[in-house]
């Protein structure tokens, strides 16, 4: 029972994290420009527990992470790579919302939100998106 | 299971996180976020870490190195946040200094995060003690001076950011007095070299601006990774000669007296292999002295300057420095391209007027070896040179000669030209004899002249060594003040003539203890001094509270002019009490 149990667990884990991170910029922004989709850029560091509670609480959030699937391309950077590429930070997790171009339309996000208000606050920033494109 | 404790432990602060906006402040930068202070007490140091509402560091990223080697801390119980051993508030902790004599480097590096939901960037302070000595030693790190905040720049900003800055930094150098000594120099060889034309004139500028350049890097780069100046070690009185020397060669060849080039029999070797070889001697010497002016004709050190050398004496990361060191002195370099190409454009047929040309730029050459002299011999002597040359000039002109009957208008100019130069070349020569200093005032101004009569003995007290200005920090009394100057700094005179000259300036100097140190013969107390406040040359001015601690954001590089420096001296004065 323990076992099915465990099962269910790490099977619930596996489904719920359903979008994949990109790792390169430029791919990134390329795919962003397939899909026309706006590019959302996570910034992290080594030894950042805030990035970890995003990764391990946040980002499990079954509708949270539909939501990032089907609207955003998301891209997650290290500070030495983003900070070279000019986003800057006061630290992690900082996101940035970006055109399939690699421009800025909203102010950054700084720090860590819970998934609910994350979801909320990148649902205004996406119907932003879809306004200012038209 | 650390995951899960850690899954856990977040589960419960589900609700607790929420953006912070650019615009509502709750996330403090990291600079506010941590303050450190460091106070050594004997053979010990105290170390105390001041976090802001909200922010903790991590006990395990907390780190302390003494000159390198890390040691361990003694660290109070820490309380724990998402699983992880973590402080908060205020850490003090003391460490003992290792037993030897002299400076011991410390370095504090640490992370941690703040519970608004944002983790900081790894954090390192440096603090510099003497250990043995018996006074006591605060060091603050809350603001970060001009000079410090060009070396952060270098650190964070993004390539292309850091080199076109720097190349604007060098673009604003340009207009500061230790490029315009390059000018004529670099005129000269143009107006000196045979056969000019504007190609050849920009080829030669671009030549003579990558010397210069190349030169600056190399100096800069040994300086920040050695600490040993280069150029300050060049201002001895064998280099000065030499290149004054140089100069009264090179204003003789265009004189007439000879030409100066590379030996025939050199030519025509090189001619017999190539044909546009000729002007290749031509070239080399111009990358000379390019190469030999950036260090010995204009060596300066402004904030710009510090602040790569700063950086690179702290990461050692000597490519990205050199390269903001290269891409500032092209800055310098851009205005003389054009003064090469103008030079070269307007230059008059070859034919009379061209030697007429050529012999004012051998006046000017003079001119500028007599500039050189300048910071080795006395002024009574640079002045009664200076006075020979104008009056000497003037006799060429024939100022003393009659003008035949029905001459061209020109010889009236001339001669009308040369008795002015005669007249100012005299009354240069009586004020050498009346103990002035500088040819621009033989009999200083009327109205300030009493005011000037004192100011450079009364204004600074001379010290020579790092012990003295201690000794003088240690006896209670006004606020002080250190100017770190020397003969050969380009920027120490216009400070010097502009600004310490100022009488609102004078006045607001009394109200400190000024000291200067003169450090044209770099000796070893220089370097000493320079080493400790990690200073790279003059000019340089440092402010010191009434405890004696220096007050790093207010210090200066570079030139200030009268009201900035009234505006520092003023912060100065209100910070130290």
């Amino acid at each position: 029972m323990r076992r099915i149990l465990f099962v269910a667990l790490i099977f619930s884990m596996v489904v719920a994290a359903d979008f994949e991170w990109v790792h390169s910029y430029k791919e990134a922004l390329a795919l962003a420009q397939k899909e026309h989709k706006p590019v959302m850029l996570m910034i992290t560091q080594p030894n950042c527990n805030m990035c970890e509670y995003m990764d391990e609480v946040a980002f499990e959030n079954e509708e949270l992470v539909d939501y990032i699937e089907y609207n955003f391309v998301p891209l997650k950077l290290d500070r030495s790579v983003a900070n070279k590429l000019g986003f800057k930070d006061y630290g992690t997790p900082t996101f940035y919302f970006l055109t399939p171009k690699g421009k800025t339309f909203v102010p950054p996000l700084q720090g860590a939100a819970a998934a609910k208000v994350f979801l909320k606050t990148i649902k205004e920033i996406k119907a932003k998106y879809v306004a200012q494109e038209r | 299971m650390r995951l899960f404790l850690v899954l856990l432990l977040a589960m419960q602060m589900l609700f607790a996180f929420g953006f912070v906006d650019a615009k509502k402040p709750a996330i403090v930068p990291v600079e506010k976020a941590y303050k450190v202070e460091a106070v050594q007490e004997g053979e010990k140091v105290r170390f105390r870490l001041q976090m802001a509402n909200k922010v903790y560091v991590y006990k395990k990223h907390l780190k302390l190195t003494l000159d390198g080697k890390e040691v361990p801390l003694t660290l109070p119980k820490p309380m724990k946040i998402h699983g992880e051993d973590v402080y908060e508030g205020n850490l003090t902790f003391s460490v003992a200094l290792p037993q030897k004599e002299g400076i011991v480097t410390a370095k504090l590096s640490f992370q941690g995060c703040n519970e608004a939901g944002i983790c900081y960037p790894p954090q390192e302070r440096t603090f510099i003690f003497t250990a043995g000595a018996p006074k006591k030693e605060i060091r603050k790190d809350t603001q970060l001076s001009e000079t410090e905040s060009i070396a952060s720049t270098l650190r964070h900003e993004s390539f292309g950011v850091i080199l076109a800055s720097f190349f604007g930094f060098g673009l604003l150098l340009a207009f500061t007095p230790c490029i315009f000594p390059m000018i004529p120099i670099l005129s000269s060889l143009i107006v000196g070299a045979k056969d000019m034309n504007t190609k050849k004139a920009f080829f030669y500028s671009v030549v003579y601006v990558l010397a210069m350049s190349v030169a600056y890097t190399i100096a800069g780069v040994l300086a920040g990774l050695f600490g040993a100046n280069l150029q300050a070690a060049l201002q001895n009185p064998v280099a000065i000669t030499l290149f004054a020397l140089i100069f009264v060669a090179l204003a003789l060849s265009m004189f007439g007296f000879y030409e100066i080039g590379l030996p025939a029999s050199w030519q025509t070797a090189i001619a017999k292999r190539s044909d546009a070889a000729g002007s290749k001697g031509g070239l080399i010497g111009v990358a000379i002295m390019g190469f030999l002016s950036a260090l010995i004709v204009g060596p300066c050190v402004a904030p710009p300057l510090a602040g790569a050398l700063i950086y690179i004496g702290q990461t050692g990361d000597a490519l990205l420095g050199g390269l903001a060191l290269f891409a500032m002195s092209l800055g310098m370099g851009a205005p003389l391209l054009l003064v090469g190409v103008g030079a070269g454009k307007f230059m008059p047929k070859p034919g009379g007027w061209m030697e007429a040309v050529s012999k004012v730029f051998g006046v000017v050459m003079l001119g500028l070896a007599i500039w050189m002299l300048e910071r080795i011999l006395p002024s009574s002597v640079t002045m009664f040179l200076w006075g020979a040359l104008f009056v000497g000039s003037a006799v060429y002109l024939r100022a003393l000669e009659p003008i035949g009957e029905g001459a061209h208008w020109i010889s009236y100019f001339k001669k009308s030209l040369g008795i002015i130069l005669l007249i100012y070349g005299v009354f240069v020569l009586i004020g050498a004899f009346k103990g002035a200093s500088t040819p621009l005032k033989p009999f200083g101004w009327p109205s300030v002249a009493n005011q000037s009569a004192q100011p450079k003995t009364a204004l600074f007290q001379k010290i020579d060594s790092l012990q003295e200005l201690q000794q003088i920090l240690a006896t209670p009394g006004k606020p002080v003040l250190v100017d770190v100057t020397a003969k050969w700094c380009a920027s120490c005179k216009e400070l010097e003539e502009n600004t310490f000259s100022d009488p609102r300036v004078q006045a607001a100097l009394g109200k400190f203890r000024a000291l200067q140190l003169d450090m044209s013969d770099n000796s070893a107390a220089d370097k000493e001094f320079l080493r400790r406040f990690g200073l790279y040359g003059p000019p340089a001015i440092l402010f010191f509270d009434q405890d004696g601690k220096e007050m790093k954001a207010l210090r200066i590089v570079g030139y200030k002019d009268p009201e900035s420096f009234l505006r520092i001296l003023d912060q100065a004065y209100r910070r130290a009490k």
